[in-house]
């Protein structure tokens, strides 16, 4: 029976048309690591090849009907309203080139921006802002003139992957606006831009500068670039099936009613849910720039063994890097980044990081998680300027000691910070009318860990634990010293078939039963 | 030819480990290794499921259903140890797989040409799956000289939730099931393709089977399949719980998880024609391979008794004379056999309460079979 913190497909949107009922059949789940979206992406890709490399527009076609149709599988009304908004975005970029008024440019940038976060704002805070007004009007006695509403129903008609295309969309606005790209001539290439199905879903989160130069190059079949794609969509495939699912068997059930759990047990828990969130999102990005590279385009790395930073500003920069450096350049550096007084920085962190949160959910959980990143940053940077003035102490932590310390130290706090990343919205399967906000959840889980409690042992032997979290260390440790590209290089191409199929198969026998979700498939 | 060239025709020049990394090597040196990893991959892949299959489906049955295929090859190794003596094969619930130790027999048997009996009772086996166990057994070659069907009425309703095809999950389902998914299951035909997929995907929809042989602890607490296996002995036996006497206070909490479950299946209770023909099917197998048949009904307590309406127990009385009348079936009744502290939970014996049950046991059935060790 599944058992997932987070939203899965499993209740899209019904549409009425014949068409995309058959569609959702065919395709009645958007995660890439199914069978059927392989026999759909391997159909895809056979068409994609066959095209003649000259009729490059045919190709980007191609591309474009099968990610809508791979939206529209799941829910054809927002897959409409997606390509809907993403020719407003295309008009208003064209809009904003074709005149030189810099005003009537900004304005038309606000609009677009507007555009964007209200349909954001509509379908993923509408619910959130409005009970909130709601209960602290009934707070204040009076009367909200509207019941509360419900915030299940309002979770299902959230459009997947909304906060990633809003987010594409605004780069875009801005960079054209700042002349910092043209304006997107062609229309199935800015389709194809918010569209393409392997950042459609959860990012990685693309800048058009990168992604529509990509498009006018003419694409070859690469063999040693299907190995990469290959590779990188097993290794995805891996630590989504194998590590980050067996990881939700521990987590899940303890993150679902903590009291029920002894301390140890609840501890483990937090340690399962870090490398679980790690392996479910960095999975999925790897699928992603796997697919991405098996019809020729690159997309950005969004991670880079973030679990061995030695602080959390480094964490920052090897953790969901798209989005991170999407934060860095449309927020904090407008707000004025670090160049203003110290006071002004920490404020600026503060509400780049608090932003960072809620853009991840609906929810007080996320907004508390975004607050806390953002004084654990503060907190980073006050202590970094202090070291400074202390060499003694600043070179104790550049010793191995200092720096294994600091690695620990790094990772206790943002495992203890992910307590936090919980959504409102509770459906156990066991206990249907257990609902409790994912703020109740983190606060009755940090009762059980700094408390001594009694209780139930975690629901797995230990040792698979163990054993998982000490591999997730030593593929960091071995990709961070370079011993796996060396080795990687100078692996035989048999022996690099044959460790692919081993690979293929292990995450097959070691997917347990539990849902296929992705943590970030409701961003 | 010197040994240096032999080996050099031996050694595959490809899986020679690379003296320079890769992206030294030329654009068309690294397409086409890159083609020939991706090609090892796919082939891979395919052998690996094709020889995972071959081995659930022949070589090594206990892969796909380890509770039947352990104890068939636990039996192979018994009949080449004990050639000659009568085998008599018991087929029955987990009720029988915890209960009946052959061993405990073959301890305190007398000796000479006494019968060989056998454990091959599956957990959650009603007469559905012990009409498969004995299928399966005659299709492996066995030839029991008798075989003991265990009859007990819970397990003959049939009806919605308590349907036993229900419990049988279609992964462990052997190609050689497929007469019995026609005519027992509720929807042959998709059972028939939930088991074309199961082969077609071998490792991924047998996966918690395997991974239950493989490491056992990586399966929930909850979910643990080795369970039903892990214990067996090399007579079948499932030892149950080491109790004896059976702690009061954990007794009664057994008792008082179980109870509700039982009176439940109790109320609007009705022995079902799936149930009855199966059974029926069963004897006739049996018979019509030579062995003789006799059922038997295992310990029970009190306490379970209780549980049991007089209607109930009257309309399961009626059914099993009519059964016994009609074709001719002795029984074996040990309901009353052992005192209530040999069975933990009302309706399981524990491991001394089974062998002091098989040591009763295994005279009963030389007695019902007769001198000549049971053909007909």
């Amino acid at each position: 029976m599944p058992l997932s913190l987070f939203a899965s497909a499993d209740a899209p949107p019904k549409t009425d048309w014949p068409y995309f009922q058959k569609l959702a059949e065919l395709l009645p789940e958007p995660f890439f690591h199914t069978s059927n979206f392989l026999l759909f992406f391997l159909a895809v890709l056979a068409v994609y090849w066959t095209i003649p490399r000259r009729w490059q527009m045919a190709r980007i076609w191609v591309l474009v009907v099968a990610s809508f149709h791979f939206y529209a599988a799941w829910s054809a009304e927002l897959a409409f309203l997606v390509t809907a908004t993403t020719l407003a975005d295309y008009l208003f970029g064209r809009l904003m080139d074709a005149t030189d008024r810099q005003k009537v440019r900004r304005a038309v940038m606000v609009t677009s921006i507007g555009m964007n976060l209200s349909i954001l704002c509509y379908f993923k805070y509408r619910g959130f802002f409005l009970n909130e007004l709601h209960d602290l009007l009934v707070a204040a006695g009076r009367d909200p003139g509207y019941a509360r509403l419900d915030m299940k129903a309002i979770a299902l008609f959230v459009p997947f992957g909304i906060s990633f295309y809003t987010f594409e969309a605004i780069s875009y606005a801005v960079d054209v606006y700042r002349r910092k790209i043209k304006a997107e001539t062609s229309l199935p290439r800015f389709l194809l831009f918010i569209l393409f199905l392997p950042h459609l879903v959860s990012g990685p989160i693309v800048r058009a500068g990168d992604f529509l130069t990509q498009t006018r190059r003419p694409k070859r079949w690469n063999w040693v670039r299907v190995q990469v794609g290959v590779q990188l969509l097993l290794m995805g495939a891996f630590k989504k099936m194998a590590i980050a699912d067996r990881m939700a068997v521990f987590c899940d059930p303890i993150f679902h009613e903590p009291d029920r759990y002894n301390t140890g047990a609840v501890w483990m828990a937090v340690l399962a849910y870090s490398i679980r969130i790690y392996c479910d999102f960095s999975g999925y990005s790897d699928m992603a720039v796997g697919l991405a590279h098996l019809l020729g385009y690159k997309l950005t790395n969004n991670f880079n063994m973030p679990y061995l930073s030695k602080n959390v500003g480094e964490f920052w920069r090897r953790w969901h890097i798209s989005l991170s450096s999407w934060l860095r350049d449309y927020l904090f550096i407008p707000l004025g980044g670090s160049r203003g007084s110290n006071l002004a920085t920490c404020r600026n962190l503060m509400i780049t990081m608090t932003l960072g949160g809620l853009w991840h959910g609906a929810a007080w959980s996320f907004v508390l998680w975004g607050v806390a990143h953002g004084l654990l940053l503060v907190t980073h940077r006050q202590f970094a300027a202090f070291a400074k003035t202390r060499p003694a102490l600043d070179a104790a932590l550049q010793t191995t000691v200092g720096t294994g310390f600091r690695i620990l130290l790094t990772f206790f706090s943002v495992s203890l910070c992910w307590v936090l990343f919980q959504p409102d919205l509770f459906p156990n399967p066991q206990k249907p009318d257990l609902i409790l906000n994912g703020f109740e959840r983190a606060l009755a889980m940090y009762k059980q860990m700094f408390g001594l409690h009694m209780g139930l042992p975690l629901p797995l032997h230990n040792r698979s634990l163990w054993y998982t979290a000490g591999f997730v260390l030593i593929c960091h440790l071995l990709v961070t010293r370079g011993a796996w590209q060396w080795v990687y290089d100078r692996l035989p191409a048999p022996v690099l078939g044959a460790g692919y199929a081993a690979c293929l198969c292990a995450a097959m026998l070691l997917a347990p039963d539990s849902g296929s979700s992705f943590i970030y498939f409701q961003f | 030819m010197t040994r240096t060239v032999l080996l050099q025709l031996v050694r595959l020049p490809a899986l020679r480990p690379a003296a320079k990394p890769r992206g030294s090597a030329s654009v068309f040196a690294r397409r086409r290794g890159a083609a020939a990893a991706l090609l090892v991959g796919v082939v891979g892949v395919l052998v690996i499921h094709a020889v995972a299959l071959i081995l659930m489906e022949s070589a090594y049955p206990q892969l796909r259903d380890p509770e039947y295929g352990r104890r068939a090859a636990a039996l192979r190794a018994r009949l080449a140890e004990h050639p000659g003596r009568p085998l008599v094969l018991v087929v029955g619930s987990s009720r029988t797989c915890m209960g009946l130790s052959p061993a405990a027999w073959e301890a305190a048997r007398p000796g000479g040409a006494d019968p060989l009996l056998f454990n091959m009772g599956l957990v959650g086996g009603g007469p559905v799956i012990e009409l498969m166990a004995l299928r399966r057994a005659y299709a492996d070659g066995f030839r029991p000289d008798a075989v003991v069907i265990e009859f007990w009425p819970p397990f003959l309703r049939e009806d919605g939730a308590f349907h036993e095809p229900d419990r049988i999950d279609h992964v462990r389902l052997f190609t050689g099931d497929e007469p019995l998914v026609r005519d027992y299951f509720p929807d042959p035909d998709k059972t028939a393709a939930q088991m074309r997929h199961d082969r077609f995907h071998p490792l991924y929809e047998a996966r918690h089977r395997l991974l239950a042989q493989i490491a056992p602890r990586w399966q929930p607490w909850d979910r643990r399949m080795d369970l039903a296996w892990g214990g067996l002995d090399g007579w079948g036996w499932l030892p149950g719980l080491d109790e004896y006497p059976a702690k009061p206070d954990e007794r009664a909490k057994r008792l008082a998880h179980c109870e509700p479950i039982y009176r439940g299946q109790f109320a609007g209770y009705t022995v079902h024609p799936l149930a009855d023909r199966a059974l029926r099917e069963a004897v006739g197998l049996a018979r019509a391979r030579g062995a003789k048949v006799t059922l038997a009904y295992l310990p029970e307590s009190s306490e379970f008794r209780g549980w049991m309406p007089p209607e109930v127990e009257r309309a399961a009385q009626d059914y099993l004379a009519r059964l016994r009348r009609e074709l001719n079936l002795p029984l074996i009744d040990a309901r009353l056999w052992v005192d209530d502290g040999f069975l933990v939970d009302g309706f399981h014996l524990s491991r001394q309460g089974a062998a002091e049950f098989t040591r009763r046991f295994g005279p009963a059935v030389s007695a019902a079979l007769g001198p000549a060790g049971g053909r007909e």
